[in-house]
């Protein structure tokens, strides 16, 4: 517990100490306002939006769940850019332990942003229980992402390049909804795919809880694949 | 308390070895240096011995027990002075030091270590606007937050002015007047001699020699007095005696009695004409 409370405290003083991360700690609650209030507006304007509430809903989970991602990733590559890290590899913790609170802290950060914006935006009238659980692989997604900013950028420049190549990549499953037949589930490769499917079928006919589970294996996956790569490339 | 046999290491995707065939043994309450310069395998050496750099090949024993068998609380009984300082810049100094002491069970005393090295007026301000010299002093009482047995520094004095260097090295001589073991790299022939007990003239990933700086000294440096002595008038003589029987040659006692003497030095060769006779290279 002390171990928990020594490295939040040190994150919140990093977090709050640097103006842009400071800001991007609290842009996920904007958007989840903006979605509350603007997104009924909209739909009454273009009410053509109507079977696409939910894919929004799914893209706007992502988006605010990967700010703590964003975050996290430029304090660690600030760590990485002055030494930090290596003293923290000298200090008597096993060399996991770091890594995982870290992790630990963006998995949580975006599992409240997620579950804020499932019950905030009152898109889809899911029960407590359902939104939890559904928040869970999401709040998985901001974890994996910071791991291959950390492992594979050298400084923040190239974090931002790898953020937005990585945006890129996470949104390409929206496209599925616009392909009828077994081509959409090509996207099925991309572990985001079966984040959209749980909130938005589409065309597809697997159930909630096969997307669900998928959605959940796929991030776990990555996330152990992740941290051992961290572990060999960062922390040999 | 370190013994490192057969050492050897290669860079991944190096062609060349790093560090070869070191052989050397550091006894409890020794401070060992390696000299050598800039790239010779100092750092490199430095960084097997603290377990940051693996798939080294011979053995190596700290405390008495092999280095691959230690778990992570080895970091509780050494301390560790990077040459670059590394902090969290937007920290200040004492939250640097209670994050990283937050992970050590052994007392500490920040604002103590602080005022040894002249930062006790600095506690609170963010290590971002600290000089070079003041995040050098930083990294190095880092090392000593534990009070750890052993203490590996690289180039404890780079980057710092005389009067700091002199605090910085005053703590060292400190630490082994209380039975600490160091391990010092540095390029710095004027540190090497004043704190080491031994050294070890590295060169290309080499130890070309282990002495102490005294014998070193004497080894190489000529048996003989340069007297330096006024002739009658501004006339200034100079004038070179064999140690040998100094006491029984009569020229040399005639000088003492009747010249008016300016200098005396003995011909013992420094440390840095020691390292380029020996290996050939300099310190640089």
């Amino acid at each position: 517990m002390n171990r928990i409370l020594t490295y939040s405290r040190n994150d919140m003083k990093l977090i709050f100490r640097d103006p842009i991360l400071y800001v991007m700690l609290f842009v996920p609650l904007v958007i989840i306002g903006l979605l509350r209030f603007g997104l009924p507006a909209l739909a009454e304007v273009f009410p053509d939006m109507e079977p696409y509430t939910k894919v929004i809903l799914g893209t706007f989970c992502l988006i605010t769940a990967m700010f703590p991602a964003y975050i996290y990733s430029f304090i660690m590559l600030d760590e990485k850019d002055q030494d930090v890290l290596i003293v923290i590899r000298v200090l008597p913790i096993s060399s996991i332990e770091f890594l995982v609170f870290r992790l630990l802290f963006i998995s949580v950060f975006s599992f409240f942003f997620t579950v804020l914006t499932i019950a905030v935006t009152g898109i889809v009238d899911w029960s407590p229980a359902k939104i939890i659980t559904a928040s869970l692989p999401v709040s998985l997604v901001a974890p994996v992402m910071s791991l291959f900013i950390i492992v594979f950028a050298r400084n923040k420049i190239e974090g931002v390049t790898w953020m937005k190549g990585l945006n890129f990549i996470m949104f390409l499953p929206v496209l599925s909804y616009f392909i009828k037949g077994s081509y959409e589930y090509t996207f099925g490769i991309l572990p985001l795919y079966w984040i959209f499917k749980m909130f938005e079928p589409g065309f597809s006919s697997i159930p909630y809880y096969i997307n669900y589970s998928i959605a959940l294996i796929y991030h776990l996956v990555l996330l152990l694949v992740g941290i051992r790569v961290f572990k060999l490339r960062v922390f040999p | 308390m370190i013994q490192a046999d057969n050492l050897t290491f290669q860079y991944p995707g190096s062609h060349v070895q790093a560090a070869r065939n070191l052989n050397f043994r550091i006894e409890p309450g020794e401070i060992f240096g390696f000299l050598g310069p800039s790239g010779a395998g100092k750092s490199t050496t430095q960084k097997i011995l603290i377990g940051l750099l693996k798939g080294y090949t011979g053995k190596i024993s700290i405390m008495g027990k092999s280095l691959e068998d230690w778990d992570p609380d080895f970091y509780n009984h050494v301390g560790i002075g990077f040459e670059l300082p590394n902090h969290y810049l937007k920290l200040t100094a004492m939250e640097n030091l209670r994050f990283f002491g937050s992970f050590y069970s052994r007392k500490k005393d920040y604002l103590g270590l602080l005022e040894k090295v002249g930062l006790l007026q600095d506690a609170n301000k963010i290590v971002e606007n600290f000089s070079k010299s003041m995040k050098v002093r930083l990294n190095f009482i880092r090392a000593l937050l534990h009070d750890p047995e052993i203490l590996f520094l690289d180039e404890p004095t780079t980057g710092l002015d005389p009067v700091n260097s002199r605090k910085i090295k005053d703590i060292i001589l400190d630490q082994k007047a209380i039975g600490k073991t160091i391990f010092v790299t540095t390029h710095n022939m004027h540190d090497a001699d004043e704190l080491c007990d031994r050294i070890s003239f590295i060169v290309d990933g080499e130890l070309m020699i282990t002495e102490t700086p005294k014998q070193l000294k004497l080894d190489h440096g000529k048996h003989k007095v340069k007297v330096e002595y006024a002739d009658g008038g501004q006339l200034i003589k100079v004038k070179e005696f064999p140690l040998k029987d100094i006491g029984k040659d009569q020229k040399f006692m005639d000088i003492l009695k009747t010249r008016e003497v300016i200098s005396i030095h003995s011909q013992e060769a420094s440390l840095d004409e020691v390292f380029i006779k020996v290996t050939g290279k300099n310190l640089l």
